[in-house]
């Protein structure tokens, strides 16, 4: 492996680097750089007939473009030796950000050489390969480069790739917060515990402006979604930490306001509630993937519309939410929430409005309910019904 | 399990993944996975697979219907299965989403809808709702429940579901704000099949096509139209093995006369040959006097008049309404709807 040159990406702050190294070499640890990607999408079945033709091509020994690398957790690389040290002990943190398909392609062409001929199996291994490697690149660099170098190609996802991009806090402790898989029944509200999965929504509802599941979003939004990225400068930033820091403040604020109370059966019969509410304290009530995405989306709707410069606004909003006299808001929210459900074509994308609509109102400065929780409930709900 | 519907391209499997349900696609040709459904229904502890042809399946439009419009249907108060939007079936904020029952039908449509597939339509991420509408609704009846009722039919008994905003194409749009669990269906009557065959044509697949008020009312108007042509060939015939017997040939005349006007048929076809319960009859007659009297027309005071006078105004006074006569108009339309129905269920024109 030889590094051929080096340049800075003054976009996404971080190093490139330009590696000669050939198909023998990379084949040593393609695998693992698979096993590494496996929340990536998995093998294009559409396009067999295109990458066999490029498997019998590469055996004859062709040019193919160079594959993308980023090197996470890595500031530095001085010399060939250092970069052959990365990839020998810390291959768990090498991502391919372009060339997972070529990956493959390599791999199979490798298992077609084993029936030929010594010669040709060493003009295949020795065949040359560039590998274009980002290193000193955080998450979000990481992901502005997966969009852009993917753009029109069979796509992933946004959600999808900054899901495996944060993996690695699955399980872990953040400003409070435990992250937890989305097995039911594995997260608990009232212990800080949030599904991993929901906090990933919430992230991408930010970063993609808006509210709406996710998984069936269109691709094409990649590109807005870049946009804002850019416009937002937040590739400086790990959004991941801010957005559930700031989370984590609201989650606790809001749960002090309510006393962390608990719905009982009496409140059903005296507030007329329904037998099933959506959430039975304010810990369900804002544990879930609903609320993070509202949250999500107004953040970044208000951050568009200059009307509040980034989280740390939030952060100062959440503080002065005042104390309400009663808890009389979270039994109208709750009857809210099954006026929606009782009249809305899809519940979940409507209660994810109603949500975005709180926050907006909340958090706004130019709102007369601004850090006021009942009248943005009461505002929230008036304004969903309108655009009903 | 393997799922498959006879005359279609794909197969259907179930099987486990992280504990998790999940359902394969399968070229029944290549036998080639071509693509992987993950619901989001949790039907790890409810999940009754049985084979799929215990189950019957019929797709239906309704504009009115929300999430939340998850409907048992019954006949003669017993369950036969259930009708619900298709978007229910992937999200977990409706009142059902841990019904077990309702889990049941929901996990054997989602392998119905699935298996009629294309290939071509095929995509990593399905979303039924995207593919079949956002109206769609689905019939899921239980075979071995409906094998219990005589000469089972579901064509018999769709129509019922017409009241409740429901057709195979086109749109009905209701204006009842009901909140309805459970629908009893009921059959279409088995005397006079001759009429009511093309009674029910029309109003299956050519009223839910109509676009204005007007041409709805012309359309149910139509089967009206219909029904009492019928009483007229039937009450003809009576006259006229009266006539080798009659001694007062005026009042033989007065007959004849009486069933050649149509709103004497109608009064017939309301009070002698079906039954339309008194508050069907009532909404009908007060929708109709609210049209006439906002049109500055006099009320009526029995339904066949008031209907009567409707359709009069309509066919020779349009001219003479309203700018706006469609919304009260809509109103009338809905009521003679639920009225028909009730007509051709109980019809017996002897």
């Amino acid at each position: 492996m030889k590094i051929i040159s080096k340049i800075e990406d003054k976009k996404i702050k971080s190093q490139n680097l330009l590696v000669e190294t050939t198909f023998g070499e990379y084949l040593s640890f393609a695998n693992d750089l698979i096993k590494n990607n496996e929340y990536q999408r998995l093998r294009v079945k559409s396009s067999k007939s295109i990458y066999s033709l490029l498997r019998t091509d590469l055996i004859v020994g062709c040019v193919i473009p160079s594959i993308v690398l980023a090197l996470q957790d890595c500031p530095k690389i001085d010399s060939d030796e250092d970069l052959k040290s990365f990839f020998d002990k810390q291959r768990d943190k090498i991502l391919i950000l372009d060339g997972l398909q070529r990956t493959y392609t390599i791999i199979d062409a490798q298992n077609d050489i084993e029936q030929l001929d010594y010669d040709k199996k060493e003009l295949f291994n020795n065949s040359k390969l560039r590998l274009e490697i980002y290193y000193n690149i955080n998450r979000f660099g990481i992901l502005y480069r997966m969009l852009t170098l993917n753009a029109g190609q069979t796509p992933m996802t946004a959600r999808h790739q900054i899901e495996m991009l944060y993996r690695d806090y699955l399980g872990k402790t953040f400003d409070n917060i435990v992250l937890k898989s989305d097995i039911d029944g594995a997260a608990k509200a009232i212990d800080n515990e949030f599904v991993f999965k929901n906090v990933i929504d919430g992230v991408n509802s930010f970063v993609s402006n808006n509210e709406s599941p996710m998984d069936r979003q269109d691709i094409l939004d990649n590109i807005s979604i870049l946009e804002n990225i850019s416009q937002k400068g937040i590739i400086e930033s790990d959004v991941f930490e801010d957005y559930l820091s700031t989370y984590s403040l609201l989650f606790s604020k809001v749960r002090e306001l309510s006393n962390n109370y608990c719905i009982n059966e009496d409140d059903k019969y005296l507030h007329e509630l329904p037998d099933s509410v959506f959430g039975k304290s304010v810990a369900d009530i804002l544990s879930t993937s609903q609320s993070m995405t509202g949250f999500g989306a107004a953040v970044s709707k208000m951050i568009e519309r200059k009307i509040i410069s980034g989280f740390d606004d939030i952060k100062k909003s959440i503080d002065k939410i005042s104390n309400p006299d009663d808890i009389e808001w979270l039994f109208e929210f709750l009857r809210n929430m099954e006026k929606i459900k009782s009249s809305s074509k899809k519940i979940g994308n409507s209660q994810r409005l109603y949500f975005k609509y709180i926050y907006r109102f909340l958090f706004n400065p130019e709102c007369d309910s601004y850090c006021n929780l009942p009248e943005s409930i009461k505002n929230a709900y008036d304004m969903y019904n309108n655009q009903a | 399990m393997k799922q498959h519907i006879n005359g279609t391209e794909l197969i259907v499997e179930d099987s486990l993944e992280n504990s998790k349900l999940i359902l394969k696609i399968i070229n029944n040709e290549t036998g080639e996975i071509k693509a992987s459904y993950y619901p989001l229904l949790s039907f790890r502890d409810s999940a009754y697979i049985q084979d799929i042809k215990n189950f019957e399946f019929h797709l239906f439009n309704n504009i009115n219907c929300v999430e939340n419009d998850i409907r048992i249907l019954r006949i003669n108060h017993q369950r036969i299965g259930w009708v619900f939007p298709i978007v229910s079936l992937e999200s977990t904020e409706h009142s059902y989403a841990k019904d077990n029952n309702y889990l049941d039908f929901a996990y054997m449509s989602i392998v119905y809808l699935l298996c009629s597939l294309k290939t071509r339509n095929l995509e990593d991420n399905i979303c039924l709702s995207t593919i079949f509408g956002d109206n769609t609704q689905i019939v899921a009846l239980y075979k071995p429940w409906t094998n219990g009722i005589e000469n089972f039919d579901f064509n018999n008994y769709s129509l019922s579901l017409l009241q409740y905003g429901y057709c195979e194409e086109g749109n009905i749009k209701t204006d009842s704000q009901i909140i309805v669990k459970i629908i009893e269906l009921k059959s279409v009557s088995k005397n006079n099949e001759d009429v009511l065959r093309f009674s029910d044509l029309v109003l299956k697949k050519m009223y839910p096509l109509a676009v204005t008020e007007y041409d709805r009312f012309i359309i149910l108007y139509q089967t009206i139209e219909i029904l009492i042509s019928k009483i007229f060939e039937v009450k003809f015939i009576e006259l006229r093995c009266d006539l080798e017997t009659t001694n007062d040939l005026h009042k033989y005349k007065e007959k004849i006369d009486d069933i050649s006007k149509e709103k004497y048929r109608i009064n017939l076809l309301f009070s002698n040959y079906s039954t339309v319960p008194i508050d069907y009859r009532d909404k009908l007659t007060n929708a109709c006097n609210d049209f006439l009297h906002y049109n500055e027309f006099d009320n009526e005071e029995s339904v066949q008049l008031a209907l009567y006078k409707v359709r009069n105004r309509i066919v020779h006074s349009l001219y003479l309404l309203k700018s706006d006569y469609e919304v009260l108009l809509e109103k009338v339309n809905n009521r003679l709807l639920d009225a028909i129905v009730c007509i051709m269920i109980t019809l017996n024109i002897h």
